[in-house]
């Protein structure tokens, strides 16, 4: 099987986190986000693959070839057209002809399973199509919503504003016949060319329950860090890490090469410490809290639940929680994000981390990559630092 | 439903192959098993009723030898399992060799126009017929080929078939509509089956067939085309390879057994509905019902709920009160049943033994007895005098999930026919029960499709609990218990289930905060369960209301888990699946195997 995963656009409300560059860039778990198709998608049996860029990705371009050269037929397509559809006509030429190509969004943060799942299951039905579905609780009008009758999907609908008889996202992975294709040029629109698909051919409904994440906004890298640790069973810290004996590490704690934490830290699990991170002496690394490569996290600082993008620096005797730190963005002494909203602000997919709780949220900060927290700043609940922004 | 597979190898015997794929496809049904040779130019058949590994061995099957063969493992639907019913069906020359899954839906027309063309029948399935529509043919055309298709052309209803010829020994003939059948493409050798297990330590490369798809294998090669166009088909382009482990093409792809099942409902209830709307021992049982003096019903566990359903039912509309038991109590009612009574018996297997000593005790007594069971003519149903079946296929879950709803709109439909027959409701009454039963599947599937997403996660926060209370009124009650012997069953969590006015008189004593208490939300009891839902919310319960939105119920709860609008009486079909979901994303949350429950067995058959 081939396959096309589309990993351009900026996505204007990832933007504080992004600046340039493709969301699918941004880092999770120590893997960027296209990573998590791609990896899918090989271990799934797919041999050949086109990734569709935009915007700044030569960096991407040449990390991905050098990388999975030796894996797949891998090919970088630069996207000719604006949108999801410039994206797709931008591979058709590369999956034309006969056989089925299975088409990835580049911005979805699961495990293999749901990739090796979904191939599986197309190949053994008779069906032309398969669209895999993922039950979500939450923020149903952010994803298109899809109706399923015995395993077969009848209607899409994308965002709807209205409920809809079911809880089941797109998942962002069908497994297609080329004519797609060419339904998405003739049409001009993917949507109106999946009503299609559905409308003509069998298409059958996989249903994935495991942990699957639609990064859309900047706060999907929060519930997506919370739910893939989550499934964290045991801790493994690399040899090459170092760790002196006053560190105390409670909990399953992935600590990656060369990561460094010092004197008296306490590192609370399920967290993750990425390749070079530094954790500095008495510094409170709490649950659900991801650092990833070279992130800097000062001393005496409280870090809980929060993701910290590569080389993002916190500084000392700061107070981080609920809260997206972009690449390379600067926080200084002293800052405190505050984190406590009432359930209504709460962005719409949120809901489902409060359940049972009370009817409020904890939302810290959005720190945009690149920008600069001066000292003894108070952020206030959901406040959005741009990218590159110097706040005074 | 049944299990078929063909094998036409190049050389050497493919009995060992046959066997081996009906043992994997034993999960598709186990009342019989049978298998059908070429050698030179003879077609040679084995067969009988029983367990697979039996009949291999009672019958012989390892006697015969032939490169070319085809097997079938059977669940009753059309007479009963017996060796003559079972499959290979062949004409009155012994020639022509048919296994069959599915139901042929005009083989009463087709077997007397047959026979009065002078074919003998003698089995009373609807699978015969096909061997003899082709050897009749078989006169007119000029090739088996032809005599084949234009036999398909004839057939309505759902069939998966595959056919043996003495004059075309190593090909195996097969044909698709509306029941799987998949093609497998081996090396010196290619496979037919039901399903893909059969043959996947053989080959992984495989064909699934479409509806309307015919052709052959041989050892060498597939041809496939459509019957009713004669397009056909390019063979290569169809390939596709199975990357599933044996165990997850069983499950078809689900993680488990269980959530496979729950997702199968609307599937098992449409064809539940179907199989009793032509059956002719429903209007007998609702007759017995009708003019029974007094109506017992038991069973024990799921089906007992799907009993109180029963309860409720005959009370709403036909009238009657019931006396339901727990089958294990039958001693009690020693000298009580008399000869005007009807017991009705609810077993999924048809094989529990508590349910079966209270029917022997009914039967002592003189009362008749109507067995409700999922499998055809399994010991309750053939002890009692009449039966009816659901059609919910084998279930492999320990816990019941499918066969509790079917058994549901079983019984919905014999309550409602005993209360037409007793003039209870009028004729256009009727027709609406009717209307809203063949919408069960329907509402089943909105069920799923609209709590699924809600349940997973708040499974995640349950599976922190240890008790919790299941509440409702009315109808919601069964459907409560059930739902709190799902939960107890797989996810080990203490769950009861009470009538909600029954709380305030004991069981509210436990309340605590944060104590999780569920509310079933049934329409014609919405006022009175916003009274228990505040007496739990002013003990600091967390309220959970599962149902449609309605504004007064969820304005104090917690948390919803929404299901689908339901017409009066058919609110099983809307509340269960949510409940049975939960049950199993808590279990799974807490990384227990629903599918194998510790200290439980599927078919309990001691006292």
């Amino acid at each position: 099987m081939r396959a096309v995963v589309l990993a351009g656009g900026t996505g204007g409300r990832m933007e504080p986190l992004t600046g340039p560059r493709p969301k699918t860039w941004l880092k999770m778990l120590g893997k960027r986000l296209v990573e998590y198709a791609l990896e899918g998608l090989v271990e799934a049996g797919v041999r050949n693959i086109v990734v569709v860029v935009d915007g700044d990705y030569s960096e991407m371009a040449s990390d991905l070839t050098s990388r999975y050269r030796e894996l797949v037929d891998l090919r970088i397509v630069e996207q000719k057209a604006p949108g999801i559809e410039g994206a797709l006509l931008s591979a058709r030429r590369y999956v034309a002809g006969s056989g089925p190509v299975a088409l990835a969004y580049g911005d979805i943060v699961a495990p293999p399973g749901f990739y090796t799942g979904s191939i599986a299951a197309y190949n053994a039905s008779s069906s032309e199509a398969l669209m895999a579905l993922t039950p979500v609780a939450s923020g149903l009008q952010t994803y298109g919503v899809v109706m399923v009758e015995d395993r077969r999907i009848t209607s899409i609908h994308e965002k709807p504003t209205e409920r809809v008889e079911s809880t089941y996202a797109y998942g962002g992975l069908m497994v297609v016949p080329p004519a797609f294709f060419d339904m998405v040029k003739d049409q001009g629109s993917v949507a109106s060319a999946m009503r299609t698909l559905i409308q003509k051919m069998d298409v059958d409904a996989y249903i994935w329950s495991g942990p699957w994440y639609d990064i859309d906004e900047p706060w999907d890298l929060l519930r997506a860090a919370v739910g893939m640790l989550d499934t964290l069973a045991e801790t493994r810290i690399s040899s090459s890490a170092k760790i002196p004996e006053t560190v105390t590490l409670e909990g399953p704690v992935i600590v990656e090469d060369e990561a460094m934490i010092d004197h008296g830290a306490v590192i609370k699990g399920p967290a993750y410490i990425g390749r070079k991170a530094f954790v500095g002496m008495n510094a409170f690394i709490r649950p659900y809290t991801t650092l990833e490569n070279g992130a800097i996290v000062g001393s005496h600082t409280e870090v809980k639940r929060s993701v910290l993008q590569p080389r993002a620096y916190v500084a000392s005797f700061c107070y981080i929680t609920d809260t997206v730190v972009g690449e390379e963005a600067s926080v200084s002494p002293y800052v405190l994000t505050l984190n406590v909203v009432p359930l209504v602000k709460a962005p719409p997919r949120f809901e489902d981390l409060v359940l049972g709780a009370s009817k409020r949220v904890k939302l810290g900060s959005i720190i945009g990559s690149r920008s600069k927290v001066p000292p003894r700043t108070v952020l206030q609940p959901g406040t959005v630092v741009r990218y590159g922004e110097i706040l005074s | 439903m049944c299990g078929i597979i063909g094998v036409a190898a190049q050389k050497g015997n493919v009995v060992p192959l046959i066997i081996g794929g009906l043992k994997r496809l034993e999960y598709r049904g186990y009342d019989s098993a049978g298998i059908a040779v070429v050698s030179g130019s003879t077609v040679s058949v084995r067969k009988g009723a029983g367990k697979i590994e039996h009949v291999v061995v009672a019958k012989g099957f390892e006697e015969l030898n032939g490169s070319t063969g085809i097997g079938h493992t059977r669940w009753a639907t059309h007479g009963a399992p017996n060796d003559i019913n079972a499959h290979p069906h062949t004409d009155c020359t012994g020639s022509i060799a048919v296994v069959h899954n599915g139901i042929i839906k005009n083989y009463a027309e087709l077997k007397e126009e047959l026979v009065a063309r002078g074919h003998r029948f003698s089995s009373e399935t609807d699978t015969e017929v096909i061997a003899h529509l082709i050897e009749e043919e078989l006169r007119r055309q000029g090739s088996f080929r032809h005599a084949f298709q234009e036999a398909v052309k004839r057939l309505e209803g759902s069939f998966a078939i595959a056919v043996l010829y003495s004059g075309e020994p190593d090909r195996i003939y097969f044909a698709k509509k509306d029941s799987p059948l998949v093609v497998g493409l081996g090396r010196g050798a290619n496979f037919l089956a039901s399903d893909i297990p059969a043959f996947l330590e053989h080959t992984r490369r495989v064909i699934v067939l479409r509806d309307g798809e015919a052709g052959w294998i041989t050892s060498q090669e597939v041809h496939i085309e459509n019957v009713y166009t004669g397009e056909s088909v390019d063979v290569p382009g169809r390939v596709r390879t199975i990357s599933w482990s044996p165990s997850m093409a069983a499950k078809g792809g689900y993680p488990h057994f269980m959530l496979k099942e729950i997702h199968e409902q609307p599937r098992a209830l449409r064809d539940t509905f179907y199989g009793l709307s032509s059956d002719e021992s429903l209007a007998k049982a609702a007759e017995l019902l009708a003019g029974a003096e007094r109506i017992y019903v038991t069973a024990a566990g799921t089906s007992f709920h799907a009993g109180l359903l029963f309860d409720y039912y005959m009370l709403r509309l036909a009238g009657r009160t019931v006396k339901a038991f727990i089958a294990s109590e039958y001693e009690w009612f020693k000298g009580v049943p008399g000869r005007g009574d009807v017991l009705l018996a609810i077993s999924q297997s048809g094989e529990t033994m508590d349910t079966l000593k209270a029917v022997r005790l009914f039967k002592e007594h003189g009362a008749r007895v109507i067995a409700l069971s999922n499998v055809y003519e399994s010991a309750i149903p053939r002890e009692s005098g009449i039966a009816i079946y659901t059609r919910a296929g084998p279930e492999i879950g320990v816990a019941a999930s499918k066969t509790f709803l079917t058994q549901a709109l079983a019984l919905l439909l014999l309550a409602g026919h005993a209360a037409r027959i007793s003039g209870r409701i009028t004729r256009d009454e009727m027709a609406e029960i009717m209307s809203a039963a063949s919408k069960a599947n329907r509402l089943a599937q909105r069920a799923i499709s609209v709590s699924e997403g809600v349940v997973r996660t708040v499974a995640k926060w349950f599976s922190k609990k240890g008790n919790a209370y299941i509440l409702s009124r009315g109808i919601g009650v069964p459907i409560a218990m059930e739902g709190a012997l799902k939960v107890k069953e797989i996810s080990y969590i203490h769950a009861e289930a009470y009538p909600a006015g029954e709380s305030k008189h004991g069981p509210i004593a436990l309340i605590e905060p944060g104590f999780p208490v569920f509310f079933l939300l049934v329409d014609q009891h919405l006022k009175e369960l916003k009274g228990n839902v505040m007496e739990m919310k002013a003990r600091g319960a967390t309220v959970v209301a599962v149902g449609p939105p309605r504004s007064e119920i969820l304005s104090e709860s917690d948390i919803h888990i929404p299901a689908p609008e339901a017409p009066p009486l058919l609110e099983p079909f809307t509340l269960t699946p949510p409940l049975q979901l939960l049950a199993y994303y808590t279990a799974v949350s807490l990384g227990y195997n629903p599918d194998k429950p510790r200290n439980l067995a599927k078919t309990v058959t001691v006292e």
